[in-house]
């Protein structure tokens, strides 16, 4: 009798029932367990009597289809009968959200808004207060909306071409640049909040300024007359300007990396970029930081990834001994490997030559495999490169020599990818295990093979 | 006392003198029997055939609750399907096929028998166990590093070590190389010597 050895292609080993220690012993309690075989007469009986049952059943389920059909066909008919006309208006279900589609006229009559949500054709939303009074225009080279009282909310999705959108409230216009913004007119004051873009504010046909995101204007006028066509803006009462919280343009911009991480952290990227930005023009290792930071925060939280591309050559080109230029030139050719694929294996190529990134070769390895794998579909240049880290045993290796299965087989070499499989399984804790036991049973079944192994 | 069953087969119970082992007969006669119709030769394939199924079903997880229902399954879905029977294959290694299939189905019904509660209770109050639950606490230790193995190396390591197929017969029941069979036999065989065994001495 011949023992199994770990070669699973071995010959036909001995059967454990045979054997007189542990396994033997052990596998008899359940070769020799009566209760595993069953009462058969009792089967037969019940058998018989599920069969029959089956039959009655299956006749039963027949008539019940025929009756199912029946009833349908006669809710159908019935409905039908009902509903010959056209549907009475009392069953047309209203939308839950209602917004009216306005369509604005060439004969530039005004139009009320409804109370509620509104959406002019030309791309325009509004959103009026219950209780507000506005009216909508077209003009020949504007759409006017009037606001006489409450609150219109304004969202532009797409500026008309050729169209300004204005809105009057009280002795005021608002003329939109930009895109999202609030006017509130009541009693004797008028309001502007600007969520998005820009509001132009005028009088008289005259621009006093502008109102940019965050910020918001009140207007001081009182129901006084207003000023005759003489008189100069200055000498009507000065709005109050005041700035949302959400932003502060008056302050100075921060210049130290704990005041960039902090923008960082509260989500305000584009400012911490900055920030990073303006810290990486200094000197020494804050300076190194910022800009591999300013590399990163472009990558993964503004995916701007030739930003990033751009930053990390600023610092392999600014730092040629810099403290993080291996892993700035990792992170480069890690980037260039998703934008250009060729250069990444040449950049990969250099730094492998020049030993400069000595100590983290099989990264750089496993990544030049999967560039000519997944990015140049060149299986046989992938192949050779993982076949370098065959030797590591972490998750590098694991992950290569995966990989190099799957290139074998797209490469037909079924024979050489059964046997880098097998030895993948080999490894301590294989990640796939599974996907490469089904790859190799599904080589071995479309091959021609079925083993040289004694029955 | 005529019964129809799924196929429209309508057979009469009766007795039929028919030899008791199929090594004298073989099954090719009874399968023709069965197929015209004869109860009596159905009732002669399950005395065969049900304690093959029923045990074989078990070994591969099937729980003790569901092993009557599971192998009636079986030898229903034999009965509809015997028409088709070309005799490409043995008729046991047909019912194995079938086993399989029912096994696999019942765990994606049930997401997996636990064999751990076969509703034997075991106590054991006395400060020395029994020979009898020795044995059956061993039984149910093969039960769970049965479970342990995959489906396919359970079923490979089943069929060779406990129900005695050769390599071939194997391949034949599993639809698969013969390399493969001993692939799954090799894997199951080192969960089960991990147990029981000493690891180097396969």
């Amino acid at each position: 009798m011949s023992a199994v050895t770990d070669d699973p292609r071995e010959v036909a080993p001995d059967r454990l029932l045979a054997r007189d220690d542990e396994a033997g012993r052990a596998l008899r309690t359940l070769h020799a367990d009566p209760s595993v075989f069953g009462e058969e007469p009792e089967a037969w009986r019940q058998l018989e009597q599920r069969l029959d049952r089956g039959r009655v059943s299956r006749v039963a389920l027949r008539w019940a289809a025929i009756g199912a059909a029946a009833g349908a066909l006669a809710v159908a008919g019935w409905s039908w009968s009902r509903h010959r006309g056209p549907l009475p208006v009392a069953e047309v279900r209203e939308p839950t959200h209602v917004v009216a589609q306005l369509a604005l006229g060439e004969d530039a009559r005004p139009l009320p808004l409804p109370a509620g949500r509104s959406q002019l054709t030309n791309g325009v939303d509004f959103s009026l207060s219950s209780g507000g009074l506005a009216h909508v225009q077209r003009t020949p080279r504007a759409t006017q909306v009037s606001l006489s009282r409450g609150t219109l909310e304004v969202s532009v999705t797409r500026r008309p071409a050729g169209q300004e959108l204005r809105v009057e409230a009280g002795s005021y216009d608002f003329r939109v640049i930009g895109t999202e913004f609030r006017v509130t007119c009541g009693g004797e004051q008028v309001e502007l909040e600007v969520r998005k873009g820009r509001v132009a504010v005028e009088k008289a046909g005259q621009r006093w300024l502008i109102v940019g995101a965050g910020e918001s204007w009140r207007s001081a006028e009182t129901r006084e007359a207003d000023p005759g066509p003489s008189a100069l803006p200055s000498a009507s009462p000065a709005p109050v300007r005041t700035p949302t919280s959400s932003a502060a343009p008056s302050e100075p911009p921060p210049q130290d990396a704990s005041a960039c991480l902090r923008l960082a952290r509260e989500h305000q990227a584009q400012l911490a970029a900055g920030c990073y930005q303006r810290v990486a023009r200094g000197q020494g290792l804050s300076a190194e930081m910022a800009q591999l930071e300013l590399a990163r925060l472009r990558k993964d939280v503004l995916h701007d990834q030739r930003g990033a591309l751009s930053a990390l050559r600023d610092y392999v080109s600014r730092y040629p001994n810099g403290s993080f230029r291996t892993e700035a030139s990792i992170s480069l050719v890690e980037l260039l490997a998703q934008l250009q694929p060729t250069e990444a294996l040449r950049e990969s190529e250099r730094l492998l030559a020049s030993g400069e990134a000595h100590e983290r070769r099989d990264e750089l390895y496993l990544l030049r495999g999967r560039i000519l794998q997944d990015r140049l579909k060149d299986c046989s240049g992938a192949e050779r490169e993982y076949a370098r880290i065959e030797a590591d045993r972490g998750a590098l290796g694991d992950q290569a020599e995966l990989r190099r299965g799957q290139c074998l087989e797209t490469l037909g070499r079924s024979a050489e990818a059964i046997r880098v499989y097998e030895h993948y399984l080999g490894r301590p804790s294989p990640s796939n295990a599974q996907l490469a036991r089904d790859r190799i049973e599904a080589l071995e079944a479309r091959a021609p093979w079925g083993g040289s192994n004694a029955d | 006392m005529t019964l129809r069953w799924g196929s429209k087969q309508a057979v009469t119970l009766g007795v039929l003198d028919l030899p008791s082992t199929h090594e004298q007969r073989g099954d090719d006669p009874l399968v023709q029997l069965c197929l015209g119709g004869d109860v009596a030769a159905w009732r002669e394939l399950h005395r065969r055939y049900y304690s093959v199924a029923r045990a074989f079903l078990r070994r591969l997880g099937v729980h003790e609750r569901d092993a009557e229902d599971a192998c009636q399954e079986v030898f229903i879905r034999l009965l509809r399907s015997l028409s088709s029977f070309r005799g490409e294959c043995k008729l046991k290694t047909w019912i194995y096929k079938l086993c399989l299939t029912e096994a696999g189905r019942g765990r994606r019904r049930r997401r997996g028998w636990d064999l751990t509660q076969s509703g034997v209770a075991v106590e054991v109050t006395e400060p020395t166990v029994s020979s009898a639950q020795s044995e059956l606490i061993l039984r149910e230790r093969v039960e769970l590093v049965l479970n342990r193995m995959s489906v396919g190396d359970r079923a490979a390591f089943v069929l060779y070590e406990l129900e005695g197929l050769s390599g071939r017969e194997i391949a034949e029941v599993l639809a698969c190389p013969l390399a493969t069979v001993w692939r799954r036999l090799h894997y199951a065989r080192r969960v089960f010597l991990d147990e029981f065994g000493v690891k180097g001495s396969r």
